[in-house]
């Protein structure tokens, strides 16, 4: 580790925001990593008998669902899900935007116009529609969910990229580079986009939290992944019509969504105004 | 060389181009045969080879692509819903103002909120409102917008006497779709109240992240326009605080804060597929809902060939009104 990256660390350690989301993202992921460990009952065989218990009563501390399902089991397991969706897709996003926007910043010209028209063309599509127009004709699945949301943040990775090149491309370093022989790939890979890395850290964290934020969305109109298994956003739909009698059944796992992208929008916040120079 | 203006219409054509090949490209992933699904379970292997040459599916895919097309723009045929029987663009007709009045209202009420809230944040950097707009709209962004909804209805349905639907629909007998508009403007105020009763709570709800954006663009456009040169002269001349802020500094802090206010938009179109549903509002995203529901795929695939053209011809405008406003943008200068 370099004394950049030292300096860079010890001034994270100095917020409390970076603390308060650091705390949050490791909830979350011990939460998920121990579920079954801290789970009291098993998340989907709940008995029909129990449906709908308050939380407290019956060795249920968040309750049962609309299927007798233990809620707090069923908001354990549904962070591993989450996290799974988030770390998915966030890795489709990154392997297919850092690529394509760092080859458009550096290509420049016709090549540069025609990738970044492309990712126009995503972005014409507001919101969470894209994901829902994948979803509904892909199918629900915990595969295509993943794909769905990557798609969606694809863009965001492309253009930071590319601007990021852009703004690099014409250094010196990078000149000196080419003038040593270097070739586009090695210039753009390995000269180049190492110099970009802050920003890009920033938005896959920034990106995990919209990542587990769409994804319960996408659950919540029926686009989950498989019935039954256990995922906020589709937690909170099954048991919307009974909310007024079983309100547990919903806000329990609508405060996991909220707490775990809080935890990564503090966490990206705080990492940008240490990594990214531009932005503060 | 031609003009800021065209370039960026002929810019807005393209997108829209590229769009109409994804969404054709998904309606021809859907799994299933047009043919047979349009036909049913019944039909026999003749008449589906029938059924195939007359919807042009036996054509190469570049001339179905353009078929599609022509349909598309020519006709605003976006194909017929399963589920509601009816051409997808009638059913769009009944549900799209009620998204649009939805939509408005919670633009209005981040606007209303969210200005004076960043104004007071950046005028005040470090004070205690500050920071607490900070942890706010932080927390605002990160809650999903339809658990937000189930929580106000827990918290204040009692209160806004809040039942599902609109009660006087049928009563009324609305002539157009824009119900609040509607209601207003025939003076049926006691029908204008129970619209606003069932918007209030969808529209608070949908607000809170473009509240969340206003603020934070308020804040930092007007903490930026708060040092320069004459807003000191202002301040040398003895105007009070007060004054300065409210004629000097806000009035420049705003353009920012309108781009962005037109680009939440978009936002808007897609939270409201998430919002609606939970407050039964009977607008296109409910629509989205029920057809997702009932594997409506025409009606689906309309819906957001809809959102993303209506999504790029408001970011168009908003670039244009920008560009009236800003010489710097047309000539290209940064």
């Amino acid at each position: 580790m370099g004394s950049v990256e030292r300096r860079a660390l010890r001034r994270l350690g100095r917020m409390p925001s970076a603390w308060a989301g650091g705390l949050l993202v490791g909830c979350f992921l011990a939460v998920a990593a121990a579920a079954p460990a801290l789970a009291p009952h098993d998340p989907v065989r709940g008995d029909e008998r129990e449906r709908l218990t308050p939380p407290g009563v019956g060795g249920h501390p968040l309750g049962t669902d609309a299927l007798g399902n233990d809620v707090y089991s069923r908001v354990l397991h549904g962070a591993r899900t989450s996290l799974a969706i988030g770390l998915a897709s966030v890795a489709l996003a990154a392997a297919v935007g850092i690529p394509l926007g760092a080859v458009a910043g550096y290509a420049g010209g016709r090549l540069d116009a025609l990738l970044m028209r492309g990712v126009d063309v995503l972005l014409a599509f507001p919101g969470i529609l894209l994901a829902i127009s994948i979803m509904s004709v892909l199918g629900r699945s915990l595969g295509w969910l993943c794909l769905a949301v990557g798609v969606v943040g694809i863009p965001a990775f492309a253009r930071q990229v590319r601007a990021g090149v852009l703004a690099e491309r014409a250094l010196d370093y990078v000149q000196a580079a080419r003038a040593l022989g270097a070739r586009w790939p090695r210039l753009v890979f390995a000269t180049i986009l190492p110099n970009c890395l802050g920003p890009i850290i920033v938005l896959a964290t920034l990106g995990l939290g919209s990542a587990v934020l769409e994804a319960a969305g996408l659950g919540f109109v029926g686009l989950g992944p498989e019935v039954g298994t256990p995922e906020w956003g589709s937690d909170i739909s099954l048991n919307r019509n009974l909310f007024q009698a079983a309100p547990w059944a919903v806000v329990a796992p609508g405060v996991a969504i909220a707490a775990a992208v809080l935890g990564f929008n503090l966490l990206g916040d705080a990492l940008r105004d240490v990594l990214d120079p531009r932005s503060s | 060389m031609i003009g800021f203006v065209e370039r960026r219409l002929l810019q807005a054509l393209l997108v829209l181009l590229g769009v109409s090949v994804v969404v054709f490209t998904l309606v021809r992933l859907t799994p299933g045969d047009p043919a047979r699904v349009a036909l049913g379970k019944r039909a026999t292997e003749t008449q589906v080879e029938e059924a195939r040459r007359r919807m042009g599916l036996d054509r190469p895919l570049p001339l179905q692509y353009l078929v599609f097309l022509r349909r598309v723009v020519l006709e605003g045929d976006l194909g017929r819903s399963y589920r509601t029987a009816r051409p997808v663009l009638s059913d769009f007709a009944e549900r799209l103002p009620a998204t649009f009045e939805l939509a408005s209202a919670a633009l209005a009420l981040a606007l209303a909120l969210g200005v004076p809230a960043g104004v007071v944040a950046g005028v005040r950097r470090g004070g205690w409102l500050d920071h607490a707009c900070q942890v706010g709209a932080l927390v605002g962004v990160s809650m999903p917008v339809f658990w937000l909804g189930y929580l106000l209805i827990l918290a204040l349905g009692g209160v806004l006497d809040y039942a599902g639907r609109i009660s006087d629909r049928t009563v009324f007998a609305f002539q157009t779709h824009f119900y609040l508009a509607e209601a207003l403007a025939r003076g049926a105020w006691p029908v204008a109240a129970d619209c606003l009763r069932h918007l209030a709570l969808p529209a608070l709800a949908l607000s809170t992240i473009p509240m969340a954006v206003v603020a934070r663009i308020t804040r930092s456009a007007v903490a930026e326009v708060a040092v320069r040169d004459f807003v000191r002269t202002a301040r040398a001349k003895g105007l009070p605080a007060r004054a300065v802020v409210l004629r000097h500094v806000l009035p420049n802090a705003l353009i920012p804060v309108v781009t962005i206010a037109g680009l939440q938009f978009g936002y808007l179109l897609g939270g409201a597929v998430l919002t609606e549903t939970v407050f039964s509002w009977p607008g296109l995203g409910t629509y989205t809902y029920d057809a997702i529901a009932n594997k409506d795929l025409p009606a689906i695939q309309g819906v957001v060939l809809l959102f993303a053209v209506v999504f790029v011809a408001v970011n168009t405008a908003v670039d244009l009104a920008y560009a009236a406003l800003d010489p710097r943008v047309r000539h290209g200068v940064r």
